[in-house]
């Protein structure tokens, strides 16, 4: 009986080493820049909320990253930021038919580990769009846009490396929305304003 | 018998011992005012993606230093967090005239006046592998396993710290150093890595003067 405990101990720490689990829960600071008056709705969709990256390749490490909250707590505080009203939503039926609304999408996720790159980093691109429609009308905009992150190999577990990676592929995806969105023609015409980086809010 | 390879290995590291030499040189500009209460220093280093950043572990190191010296110092997350996004990769200021700029924009002026930070300590710079060379060999048999020769290889670090006065929005001053060190691996039997602290040299080095530099401030 004892020597089966030691074998499953044995198993289950052999195919922990091949596995490695990350979840996002990161919280994210509000853009330091002016707000715009207009209000807004943003649509947190179940797929944003529920995306999972898996990896599985024949050779190394399993790779699964659930972004779980963090989706909605970034595009809440990025837009929280940017707007003076912001109301989020998670079901598209909720969505008013007259609201000017935001829609976030996560269209692609990879990485790449120090074995696969032969560099010291963990990297981390995401790429998301970002639709702009009224009501649940046809969008305005759909602006496509690439965070990146990275994070040194020393000092952490590859897990947490990967961990770090992703928060900071969050963290420059709302640096790219605060200097490009309001960039995108539809956008800076329905909002009539200058760019965001001449910003006076504090 | 076998300890005289050791023995040999031991003395050879001894006179070889991954040693640095560095220089550091300091240029004041403005004198330094005293730290009111609640105000603080914050040490960010040089990041852009892809390319040249500087190292998080040597801002780390320079930053541990300057609270050892009881210096008030805010950790750099935190003042990421405070700015954000605007020292981001993606956004932040590569140049020192860059910076100079994006800390004269009103709404990150007033930020900085909030927050309480003092002084800014740019940090700009990298630790670069140099030259290297040699040869070891190691081999296992049925009485054990031994190793021969010796690899050896060079480290250059050059960086230069920036310090920038919040309430004037001026440069205080500029301190550089470069050092550079040799690190050896000789092996008679066991190989031996005698790295050179080239970094940790210079992080002491630009450390030292910035302390000396601020303690002024909390005098």
């Amino acid at each position: 009986m004892l020597k089966l405990r030691w074998i499953a101990l044995f198993l289950s720490l052999l195919l922990g080493a091949c596995s490695q689990h990350v979840v996002l829960s990161d919280d994210f600071p509000e853009p330091i820049i002016s707000q715009l008056p207009q209000p807004v709705v943003v649509y947190i969709s179940p797929e944003l909320r529920r995306y999972v990256h898996r990896h599985e390749p024949e050779q190394g490490a399993d790779w699964t990253i659930v972004f779980g909250s963090s989706q909605e707590k970034l595009f809440k505080s990025v837009f929280a930021g940017m707007f003076e009203e912001v109301s989020l939503v998670f079901e598209e039926k909720a969505i008013p038919d007259d609201a000017l609304v935001l829609t976030p999408v996560m269209r692609d996720f990879q990485f790449s580990t120090p074995g696969m790159s032969k560099s010291d980093y963990y990297e981390v691109w995401i790429k998301y769009s970002l639709k702009l429609a009224r009501g649940g009308g046809e969008p305005m905009l759909n602006w496509a846009f690439t965070a990146y992150g990275r994070e040194e190999k020393s000092g952490r577990s590859a897990a947490g490396a990967m961990r770090e990676a992703s928060r900071r592929a969050m963290r420059d995806a709302a640096a790219a929305i605060v200097l490009n969105f309001m960039k995108q023609p539809a956008a800076k015409k329905l909002f009539s304003v200058a760019p965001a980086a001449k910003a006076e809010r504090t | 018998m076998r300890c005289w390879p050791a023995a040999f290995a031991l003395l050879l590291t001894a006179i070889l011992g991954g040693c640095v030499s560095s220089s550091v040189e300091q240029l004041r500009q403005a004198p330094v005012g005293v730290l009111k209460e609640g105000e603080t220093i914050v040490v960010l280093g040089r990041r852009q993606n892809f390319r040249h950043q500087t190292e998080a572990d040597f801002t780390r190191c320079v930053q541990n230093t300057l609270t050892r010296k009881k210096l008030p110092v805010k950790a750099e997350q935190d003042f990421m967090d405070e700015m954000f996004p605007w020292f981001q990769p993606r956004m932040a200021p590569t140049t020192a005239e860059a910076l100079a700029k994006r800390l004269q924009e009103p709404a990150i002026a007033d930020r900085l006046k909030q927050t309480g930070t003092r002084y800014i300590v740019w940090l700009d710079g990298i630790t670069r592998r140099g030259e290297d060379g040699g040869s070891l060999s190691c081999s296992v048999g049925a009485g054990g396993g031994a190793c021969l020769g010796l690899l050896w290889w060079e480290d250059d670090a050059e960086y230069e710290a920036v310090i920038w006065d919040m309430q004037t929005l001026k440069s205080m001053g500029k301190i550089a150093v470069e050092a550079s060190g040799t690190s050896y691996v000789p092996a008679v039997i066991i190989p031996i890595p005698l790295v050179a602290p080239t970094q940790s040299a210079a992080c002491r080095g630009v450390a030292n003067q910035i302390g000396e530099f601020l303690t002024k401030a909390i005098q």
